[in-house]
């Protein structure tokens, strides 16, 4: 778990850190053209057709990185799971993130943001392990990962639109 | 079990994220602070698919 906020943490940072450097364009051309990129993803995601073809690794982080070593394989499975870098990606929620982040954000967010996606990323494990079957769980959520990407996208707007409306001032 | 079901912390994030809309008005920083967490969340859970 340590691993997984660490690794979070660093994804953040570094997203923070470009968004500082993003800063030096004017902010509403920045509003604009996110508003504009949130609306396309987001319009996939709730039509329950994400847009796989974003970047993305395309390759999951092998397993036996646990076994290597008693504390090092653990941590740096959780690390790179937390990262959110080697991956497959069922959402473009991670990257419509990054481009908040980017767009209107800047470091603070980016930590902030980076400890939400820690969190998101541990839910997963956490409510895995205290299902009475893991395997169930994960047929329960092969079965609702459309419903579930779906949720997670209105949560993702309601909060989107919070940042927006305060970047803009209204608020 | 209910409390653990996949899309538990989908809708616990959708509700929260609605609360946090409600309460902008009355709580203006850490609205905003708590909806860059939630952005992070949201995303972190959505790919909950893949290690």
């Amino acid at each position: 778990m340590a691993g997984l906020f660490a690794g979070a943490l660093t994804s953040g940072l570094i997203v923070g850190a470009l968004g500082g450097l993003v800063g030096l364009v004017p902010l509403w051309p920045r509003i604009l053209l996110l508003v504009a990129l949130l609306a396309v993803l987001l319009a996939f995601e709730l039509a329950g057709r994400p847009l796989h073809n974003l970047p993305q690794a395309r390759r999951l982080v092998p397993q036996d990185v646990i076994r290597r070593a008693d504390v090092e394989g653990p941590l740096q499975f959780g690390f790179e799971m937390g990262t959110g870098v080697r991956t497959f990606m069922p959402t473009a929620l991670p990257h419509a993130l990054v481009l908040t982040v980017v767009l209107i954000g800047g470091l603070g967010p980016g930590i902030l943001a980076g400890v939400g996606f820690g969190l998101g990323r541990a839910l997963m494990p956490i409510a895995r392990s205290r299902h009475r079957d893991p395997a169930d769980w994960d047929h329960l959520l092969e079965r609702r990962l459309r419903l579930v990407g779906r949720l997670c996208a209105v949560g993702f707007a309601l909060a989107a639109a919070i940042v927006v409306v305060k970047q803009m001032g209204f608020a | 079990m209910i409390g653990t079901h996949p899309i538990t912390p989908a809708i616990g994030g959708l509700v929260g994220s609605a609360v946090l809309v409600l309460a902008l008005p009355a709580l203006p920083l850490p609205a905003a602070t708590l909806a860059w967490v939630v952005l992070g969340v949201a995303a972190g859970y959505s790919i909950s698919g893949s290690p």
